[in-house]
């Protein structure tokens, strides 16, 4: 059990002089009220920068160490700062002390300071490689966020409950080192080991004797043929861990730069669509000028159309007075001169009643030919109308125009809000994401074949091994009982992880459960939480269900309740050191929060806007539970001092 | 990886050798286990366990 005793810091942030904060060391809560902008956060960071020599900014990135200087002090000259935690770990009291120090005169980067670490067991100082594994040991970084951690970073949790999350991947290892899980991993790793050692040296043994030199050799065959797939095994892990970083540090840089790829992504299609714009302008201007050729006829098409019917009208008429006129020659030659017969005389006299008056006498028949030709010309005269087509042709390209100026003032737009993007950098990265997924799928088959593989010659190293005992020689036996001890040992360990995981889960899931139903609003709907393989929990309705839409709230108590079942069941204890968790959690459930408080953790130091939670509601609400209370009181805006108020 | 309570751990472990490997030492598993959980580095885990595996090898193999 790891219990903070006092924490002091000069120099740390807003508190420029030297303050203390004593923890007592009964079971319960610490509050620390403190308005914002007073050095809640930096007092989490100063217990994270006392263990691990880091502090922590916005959305958990690493803070620079020169910007955690006290910026009071910083004006007059003074840099550098110092954190100090006195802590009790199973029964020794230790001092961990870590000042930061200028190296130069006015340190502008972080280059420019030098950090010390002391630690003090007791009486005695411990040496730089004792001192990093014993707080190794005493706190190991991977669980520091189940013990230090910032209420608005609770919803990373949701993640648990997302296949295929990076993010929860790595919370969910950290979860399970927590439980620790890796204890019986490691051991089962290291047995395997030895028992291939043991194996390899039974085969050694074996090739002495004339009578076992055959089974000897088959079996170093084997163990040498499994060595070979397990170097390649431990090859391929490390490109998978490689490519599963690079794949997680696009992921961060692609997620951090998602609005610029969305807007660079939008700029990108703006630009083909300008690029297509051209073509179809070109296509219409084409369409365009084939149609023009034609177009001129609508304008002349009225004035055709009148000439086509004078000039049938002239035809109709010419050919009437040349009819006429051969009429009047057969009536008066009494010969036909069309088809050369002579016309009889009634028919003279029929004739003779069909001839018009004096005005159409016969002449101007000479003119029937041409005006022939000319009807003739004109009904040859195309005057069909393409006035449409050009119009619908010019109403595209206008169309088009004016779709190419708003893109070009949109390209111009996202030109300027791409300014601080680096375009290359994002297309080059969403296009590796995508090669690097590819190339871990087929890494992923690549070693589920060797591991098959390496299956089988396990198998067979089994049945060479059984036959060589059954051959029994006085030499082997040693040899044999200790490869025998660390198979079964090995075999022990491996099913021991799969059941202490299964177990570790139920009991996650009821402590988790009941912390719920004693933090949420609705403990007469829900029945409690049910977990998941990678330790994600989900709201379990009375009737069964699943809840599927959680609340903000409702996940933010969730986490807590992982946090409270995580303490309770873990090997590794310590405490819980909150900060502001009541961010997304309404009256009653920040209510029912606090009186949860002293259920998560042995000793939980809460850090929190008074406006959350008042000081009389507080002490109400904790009743004995609460040990001390420290203000985080305003002496300026770069100074705060910690007074005691309770 | 150091822990405060590794009870259940060692319980779980016990559990299985006694239904599955009756024979096999308890006290070499368990010094196993310790082994691991007081040993961060992996050669000094590995040598422990070794230790532990001369310790039960010395046991008579009746027993």
């Amino acid at each position: 059990m790891l219990t903070l005793r006092r924490l002091e810091v000069e120099g740390f942030g807003p508190f420029a002089d030297r303050q203390t904060l004593d923890f007592p060391s009964s079971t319960g809560v610490t509050v620390i009220y403190g308005e914002n902008m007073r050095g809640k956060t930096t007092l989490l960071n100063a217990i994270r920068y006392a263990f691990f020599g880091t502090a922590l900014g916005r959305g958990a990135r690493t803070r620079r160490l020169h910007t955690i200087s006290n910026r009071d002090r910083a004006a007059a000259g003074i840099y550098g700062f110092e954190v100090s935690l006195t802590f009790v770990y199973e029964g020794d009291e230790y001092e961990l002390s870590r000042t930061c120090e200028p190296k130069v005169d006015s340190p502008s980067r972080d280059t420019d300071y030098s950090q010390r670490a002391l630690l003090r067991r007791g009486n005695a100082v411990l040496g730089p490689h004792e001192r990093e594994k014993a707080l190794e040991l005493i706190f190991p970084n991977e669980v520091s966020r189940f013990f230090l951690f910032d209420g608005e970073l609770l919803q990373e949790y949701e993640e648990l409950l997302i296949n295929e999350s990076e993010a929860g991947h790595r919370i969910s290892e950290a979860i399970e080192r927590i439980l620790g899980v890796p204890i019986l991993k490691r051991a089962r790793a290291h047995l395997k080991h030895l028992s291939e050692d043991a194996d390899k040296q039974a085969a050694r043994e074996a090739l002495k004797y004339k009578d076992t030199e055959v089974l000897g050799s088959a079996l170093q065959q084997a163990t040498d043929q499994r060595e070979a797939h397990q170097e390649e095994i431990q090859r391929l892990q490390e490109v998978l861990a490689d490519l599963m970083a690079q794949r997680s540090e696009l992921e961060l840089y692609l997620q951090a730069n998602e609005k610029l790829s969305a807007l660079l992504q939008e700029r990108d299609n703006a630009k083909d669509r300008v690029a297509r714009i051209e073509v179809e302008d070109k296509r219409h201007r084409a369409d365009l000028q084939r149609a023009m050729a034609d177009a001129w006829r609508a304008l002349v098409r009225e004035r055709v159309r009148d000439a086509r019917l004078r000039a049938h009208e002239s035809v109709r008429e010419q050919v009437e007075v040349l009819e006429t006129r051969f009429r009047r020659i057969a009536i008066e030659a009494g010969h036909c001169p069309i088809c050369d017969q002579d016309v009889p005389n009634d028919v003279r006299d029929r004739l003779s009643g069909t001839i018009p008056g004096e005005d159409n006498d016969g002449s101007g028949a000479e003119d029937v030919s041409h005006v022939m030709s000319r009807a003739s010309a004109l009904d040859h005269f195309r005057d069909s109308d393409n006035a449409s087509e050009v119009r619908g042709i010019w109403k595209a390209i206008n169309g088009l125009a004016l779709e190419r100026v708003t893109l070009q003032e949109k390209i111009a737009d996202l030109t300027a809000a791409l300014s601080d993007a680096d375009p290359l950098r994002l297309r080059e990265s969403n296009a590796t994401f995508g090669e690097i997924v590819e190339k871990i799928s087929v890494v992923k088959r690549g070693l589920e074949g060797e591991r098959a593989r390496v299956d089988e010659l396990d198998q067979n190293i089994q049945r060479l091994k059984r036959k060589l005992e059954e051959a029994s020689k006085a030499g082997l036996r040693e040899g044999q009982r200790q490869a025998r001890i660390l198979r079964e040992a090995t075999d022990v360990l491996s099913r021991a992880v799969e059941t202490y995981k299964a177990d570790l889960r139920t009991r996650v899931e009821s402590t988790a459960s009941e912390l719920f139903l004693a933090m949420t609003t609705e403990e007469r709907d829900y029945a409690g939480l049910s977990i998941n393989e990678a330790y994600g929990l989900t709201i379990r309705h009375q009737d069964g269900r699943a809840e599927e839409a959680r609340s903000a709230g409702a996940e933010h108590v969730v986490a807590l309740a992982l946090m409270g079942a995580l303490q309770r069941n873990a090997p590794l204890r310590g405490p819980i050191v909150m900060d502001s968790p009541f961010g997304r959690l309404d009256e009653r459930h920040t209510e029912n929060v606090v009186k949860a408080l002293p259920k998560l953790a042995d000793q939980v130091i809460l850090l929190v806007y008074e406006a959350e939670v008042g000081r009389t509601l507080m002490r109400e609400l904790l009743g004995s539970s609460l040990l001390r209370e420290y203000e985080l009181e305003r002496q300026s805006a770069r100074r705060t001092i910690v007074r005691e108020v309770r | 990886m150091k822990t405060n309570d590794i009870t259940h751990l060692l319980d779980t472990v016990e559990e299985i050798r006694s239904r599955d490997y009756p024979d096999l030492d308890p006290g070499f598993l368990q010094a196993v286990v310790y082994a691991e959980e007081q040993n961060p580095d992996e050669q000094d885990a590995i040598r422990a366990i070794q230790m532990a595996l001369k310790e039960a090898l010395k046991i008579p193999e009746s027993i």
